[in-house]
């Protein structure tokens, strides 16, 4: 530091410049950049000087002076005198210039427009020295012309020099912290090459291993030291030696970018790699080598065929859903057994991928698990050449084999029949159990909602191990709907079956009934031939003996007029029970029974009459019987009352009662009543408890009114009775909505 | 001439009986199967000479021709058509009566279980003689 002597000055100039000059050197020695130099320098300048605003230009490398700092110049006056300088770079000797007033100097003309309109008048150029060569420069501007004084220059030039020792010191300074700053990158890239997971790998052009960081070490098994200086052929796969063709791409300058290949460890494992391999080049842009970054991508190509595996297995569940969908909908829409056994046997053998498939119904019951001889077991039709697949093993082997699955015991599944104990041979003499090639089997019960194993599926394969888990799965679902179905359709089947079986049964009930008719009418009729026969000519003996007829004589004789009388109403009677009860075809109609009893009550009029009997009745309701029976019934009981009456006049009441579902007509008499023991005999068929003297009729009335009461799907009774103190007569019929 | 044309022993003795007691020169001519009434109508039809009866009296209970099929024949025949014809039968189906007055029957007559019920019929046959 040299302090520049006065020369006798005004003691206050001075001391400001001196002021202003240590200022700078504190400035300066505090400056931790270039920056703060040039502003600290400019501050000084502007403090020393009268200049208005002032700057500083340096030399850079190109030889053009540019502006380093500047206070008070617009942007566009900068660009516009850049480049500028009254001496070139490094001239020695520089000595500053002064433009008293820029409009007097022709020199500056080029500059002239913009001097203006920066408002400059004069300027002052102070060269920038170091080593006694021009760095740069100062520069001063005035507003107003101004000439320089000596002073001025001097204390700029002082400054100068300060600035341009400090402006090296902070160069080198500068240097070294650049150096500094390089050598901590360089050591920062070390540290991510060798802290990468992937192998960054050098070789030089003959594909020498040059470099080696960790993540080579792990990925390949080579420590450093082994490979370093050995060609990089060593990690090659077998089949995957592409390396001279990738050294050959690079010494071209390509980049061989994400190669897959494979690529051999130390322990001899291949693994599957990503490789990048770029040129090295050095300072002056020559190939050297190459840098190779080698990932280790196995884990990915595990992943993508992991991911593959997982989306074929998703398809084939989606296709499998999609097949059970199906199966669904046509279980659902087949009600015919054995196509339905037929279609998910099929459906299931193409699931798993079987070669044999068969339904097997389960016929018998359990005593098939014993081991005896069991032909119940009867195989439903499946797969063409499976059909007989399983028919074609020994019978007490193919109990064994399919007794688990009868028992309902879930899924079976045998990788090799051949192999598993339970199906070996239990002696050496028996031949090999299985001549057709079964190796893989795979069973599952068909369990209906009952619990009872309506059956099972059975599939095979010559190959072993063709089913899997998945398989035994896809079984037992197919099982479930299986089960289900075959459980509608047998259910159809038995309905079916029952409509049919009752079909049959009415048809036989309605020809019986008309053979009955027949018989009947012709039986009657055909008898009461030989019958008048009998009678006539009785009568014509009878008359023809006249008196002459006495005692025994007349009365066998009247016996036999009497009998074929009697037989000739007993086949009247016979007729009208048989026309009576005569099968009605046809809906059953609803008739009103108050409008039926009326009906009576006026064919019934004469007898009525004559008897001096009354007939009252409660409310009657409608039922469900043909109007003519229900008048017979009516009739046959009242008649009855009118018949079996006392001394009184008969009176008889009809009720009508709906009871459970029922509707119980009741006819109440004061006749003569009946003994309760007699209770059933009286609705037999010419069953009659009193004789032919006492009261006329032949006892088909109340056996007529049951016929016709139980073809309606009802009963009559004898609901109670006092000797000598009249009857009730109840009849019941299904009630019928109206 | 009186024909009648029934198979029971006894329904015969009876009707001529009654025959007897219309008209004592009556004349009573018997047939006692279907069969040969119809040849017996086939000889009317052919010789135009031979006698025909007034009044006919048939069974419809007849064996080997049904009498039903005698009437029908009587009342298509060219010769026999103005017969008048009583049937004389055991059957109470409405069907036969029907049948019967459908073919033209001049009386329809239920063979009674009563001897003395054969009044009736002797009553019809007068009736049919007249007309």
């Amino acid at each position: 530091m040299s302090v520049v002597a006065t020369k006798g000055m005004a003691g206050e100039a001075e001391v400001r410049r001196l002021r202003t000059l240590y200022r700078l050197l504190a400035a300066l020695s505090q400056a931790s950049a270039l920056e703060e130099v040039y502003q600290a320098a400019i501050s000084s300048l502007l403090d020393a000087t009268s200049a208005d605003r002032a700057a500083i230009l340096l030399f850079d490398d190109d030889g053009v002076i540019r502006f380093k700092a500047s206070r008070g110049l617009s942007p566009e006056y900068q660009a516009a005198v850049t480049g500028h300088s009254p001496w070139p770079q490094g001239a020695q000797h520089a000595v500053p210039v002064v433009i008293p007033d820029v409009r007097l100097d022709e020199s500056l003309d080029v500059y002239r427009n913009a001097l203006d309109q920066e408002g400059i008048r004069a300027l002052a150029f102070v060269p920038l020295v170091l080593d006694g060569l021009a760095l740069g420069k100062f520069m001063l501007y005035y507003a107003q012309p101004h000439d320089c004084t000596t002073d001025e220059l001097e204390i700029a030039q002082a400054i100068a020099t300060h600035v341009a020792l400090a402006t090296r010191h902070k160069r080198a300074e500068f240097n070294i912290t650049e150096r500094n700053q390089l050598e901590v990158a360089s050591r920062r890239l070390a540290a991510i090459v060798e802290s990468s997971d992937d192998a960054i790998i050098g070789k030089d052009l003959t594909g020498i291993i040059t470099t080696w960081n960790q993540g080579a070490e792990r990925i390949f098994g080579y420590s450093a030291a082994e490979v370093l200086g050995r060609p990089v052929s060593i990690l090659a796969a077998p089949g995957h030696n592409e390396m001279p063709d990738i050294l050959a791409q690079i010494k071209q300058g390509n980049r061989v970018d994400h190669y897959e290949t494979r690529r051999r460890r130390k322990d001899g494992r291949i693994i599957d790699v990503s490789l990048t391999v770029s040129p090295v080049r050095d300072a002056a842009g020559q190939i050297v080598g190459a840098s190779k970054i080698a990932r280790d991508i196995s884990a990915l190509k595990f992943a993508e065929q992991e991911r593959a595996l997982l989306l074929a297995r998703e398809q084939d569940a989606r296709r499998t859903a999609e097949l059970f969908n199906r199966i669904g909908l046509r279980l659902g829409a087949e009600l015919d057994l054995e196509k339905l056994v037929q279609e998910v046997t099929d459906i299931a053998s193409a699931l798993v991928g079987a070669e044999f498939g068969s339904f097997y119904h389960n016929v018998a019951g359990p005593q098939n698990v014993t081991g005896e001889h069991d032909e119940a077991h009867t195989p439903s039709p499946s797969l063409g050449v499976s059909r007989d697949v399983f028919a074609g093993l020994p019978m007490p082997r193919i109990t064994e084999l399919f007794a688990p699955t009868f028992r309902g015991a879930g899924v079976v599944r045998c990788d090799d029949l051949t192999q598993d104990p339970r199906y070996l041979p239990s002696s050496p003499h028996e031949l090999p159990q299985f001549p057709l090639p079964l190796r893989s089997y795979l069973a599952a019960p068909v369990v209906a909602r009952s619990g009872e194993v309506l059956g099972g599926l059975f599939f095979g394969h010559s190959v072993p191990g063709k089913f899997t888990e998945t398989h035994e799965t896809i079984i037992t679902g197919i099982a479930a709907q299986a089960a289900v179905a075959v459980d509608n359709a047998r259910l159809f089947e038995q309905t079916q079956w029952a409509q049919n079986e009752l079909k049959r049964s009415n048809e036989e009930l309605r020809r019986a009934n008309q053979d009955l008719e027949v018989f009947a009418y012709s039986a009657s009729h055909d008898l009461h031939e030989p019958l008048r026969t009998i009678s006539i000519s009785a009568q014509i003996i009878e008359r023809s003996l006249g008196d002459r007829l006495q005692g025994e004589d007349a009365i066998f004789l009247g016996n036999i007029l009497a009998a074929s009388t009697r037989m000739n109403a007993l086949l009247d009677d016979l007729l009208s029970y048989t026309k009576a009860t005569k099968y009605e075809e046809g809906a059953t109609p609803s008739v009103d029974a108050s409008r039926v009893l009326e009906d009576v009550l006026t064919t019934l009029r004469g007898p009525i009459q004559e008897s001096g009997t009354t007939v009252t009745s409660g409310q009657l309701p409608f039922v469900a019987m043909h109007a003519g029976r229900l008048a017979q019934i009516f009739q046959n009981l009242i008649s009855n009352a009118i018949k079996y009456r006392t001394k009184e006049a008969p009176r008889v009441h009809i009720a009508a009662d709906q009871r459970d579902g029922w509707c119980i007509f009741s006819v109440v008499d004061n006749g003569i009543g009946i003994e309760p023991q007699f209770a059933e005999q009286i609705f037999g068929l010419f069953k009659r408890l009193h004789g032919r003297d006492e009261y006329p009729g032949s006892g088909i009335g109340l056996a007529i009114c049951q016929r016709i009461v139980e073809q309606y799907g009802g009963r009559i009774w004898l609901e109670q009775s006092v000797p000598g103190g009249g009857s009730t007569f109840s009849f019941a019929l299904p009630s019928r909505p109206e | 001439m009186v024909l009648l044309i029934e198979d029971n022993p006894i329904d015969v003795f009876v009707i001529k009986e009654v025959l007897e007691g219309c008209g004592p020169d009556l004349d009573v001519r018997l047939i006692s199967n279907g069969h040969a009434a119809l040849l017996y109508l086939q000889e009317l039809d052919r010789d135009q000479t031979a006698p025909r009866p007034a009044l006919v009296l048939l069974d419809l209970n007849l064996p080997k021709v049904a009498g039903i099929e005698v009437l029908r024949a009587l009342r298509s025949s060219p010769q026999c058509s103005g017969i008048p014809v009583i049937v004389v039968t055991s059957s109470s189906a409405y069907a036969d009566r029907s049948a019967a007055q459908q073919l033209g029957a001049a009386g329809y007559f239920q063979k009674p279980t009563e001897l003395a019920a054969y009044g009736e019929l002797a009553e019809l046959v007068k009736r049919a003689l007249d007309t």
